[in-house]
């Protein structure tokens, strides 16, 4: 009877301390899923992170490499042009992109038009090992038969990467 | 029957625990992703520039010395020289077209960064009011490269451009 006892308290607090591990572990993973998903925009923010010198440098790059694949196409190489954008992007940007280029593609070999993007500068808002932010200047230069000069848009872009099997891959090309 | 039941129990709460814990554990040390001296230093840096860049941005004809002031309390070097003797010109010419600039800051980032030196580039909007615009403005959106320098613990600005 008495082992009967000790071992129901026992169960009473290995439940007690399941139930605080479970909740816990459920706050801390909330809380995370938080500051991937908030919406930092800024550098400044409590929110913003730096994980080293290594991350932020290919962050950099890859959103830059990400930027000007999605913001340039050529009437003449539109299939090959889509197809290395959607190299360096998430499968959920992907589809995003496919949207927006459908449009863009008719148009764009009856105009034979050209949009060359330069990345003219970046910086990191935020970057952990996975997930960053990088503000990229881009300066858009558009050509086509429907112009009659070519036009140039100065362009603030917040790229969103994730790393994906060791790569910066594009998950969200917001244009400011 | 019963007690051994119950000792089945805990073992199954037991190892559950154990799973838990270890699964908290991993957790916990994957998200210690930020290394705190370059998050300190970056955020620290974007700051002052975040501060800077408003200043910079910022206009209103009634009164343009305090304007000119906050702009030259975090400047230095070259920039802070040439916005300084800039100052009468400045006033002036907010004065004579009724100008006003309401500066927000969209976001910022941080380039390359050392112990001493920094560049942050910042997209900015400003809503923007003159002789010309009428009451309701005009917004304007505007890139900008800074440069910084520290001294003495703190982040000045020695560079400030419109990115073209």
């Amino acid at each position: 009877m008495t082992g009967g006892t000790a071992t129901r308290r026992r169960l009473v607090v290995l439940a007690a301390l399941v139930v605080l591990a479970a909740a816990t572990l459920v706050w801390v993973l909330r809380d995370s899923h938080d500051v991937a998903a908030a919406d930092v925009s800024s550098a400044d923010s409590a929110d913003a992170v730096v994980a080293s010198s290594a991350v932020k440098e290919s962050a950099r790059l890859g959103a830059a490499k990400g930027a000007r694949a999605a913001y340039s196409y050529s009437w003449k190489s539109l299939t090959h042009d889509k197809a290395a954008a959607r190299r360096l992007m998430t499968p959920a940007m992907r589809d995003r992109y496919d949207r927006t280029m459908a449009g863009v593609s008719t148009a764009s070999r009856r105009d034979r038009r050209v949009v060359e993007a330069e990345v003219v500068d970046t910086a990191l808002v935020t970057a952990s090992p996975t997930y960053a932010r990088v503000l990229v200047f881009v300066n858009q230069r558009t050509s086509g038969d429907d112009l009659e000069r070519p036009t140039l848009d100065l362009d603030r872009v917040l790229v969103t990467v994730r790393r994906v099997d060791g790569t910066w891959k594009v998950s969200e090309l917001d244009s400011l | 029957m019963r007690e051994r039941a119950g000792r089945w129990a805990v073992g199954g709460l037991a190892a559950l625990l154990v799973g838990l814990l270890v699964a908290l554990g991993l957790v916990v040390i994957r998200q210690d992703d930020a290394d705190a001296g370059l998050t300190t230093a970056q955020q620290d840096v974007a700051a002052a520039a975040r501060a800077e860049a408003l200043a910079f941005l910022t206009v209103d004809h009634r009164d343009m010395d305090p304007l000119v002031d906050a702009v030259l309390e975090g400047a230095t070097g070259d920039f802070a020289k040439q916005y300084a003797s800039q100052r009468r010109t400045l006033t002036k010419e907010a004065v004579r077209t009724e100008a006003t600039s309401t500066p927000e800051v969209v976001a910022l980032g941080v380039g390359d960064q050392d112990d001493r030196s920094a560049t942050v580039l910042v997209a900015a909007n400003s809503t923007v009011t003159n002789a010309a615009t009428g009451d309701e403005g005009q917004v304007r959106y505007y890139r900008l490269r800074l440069r910084l320098v520290r001294e003495d613990d703190r982040w000045l600005t020695s560079d400030l451009q419109f990115v073209r």
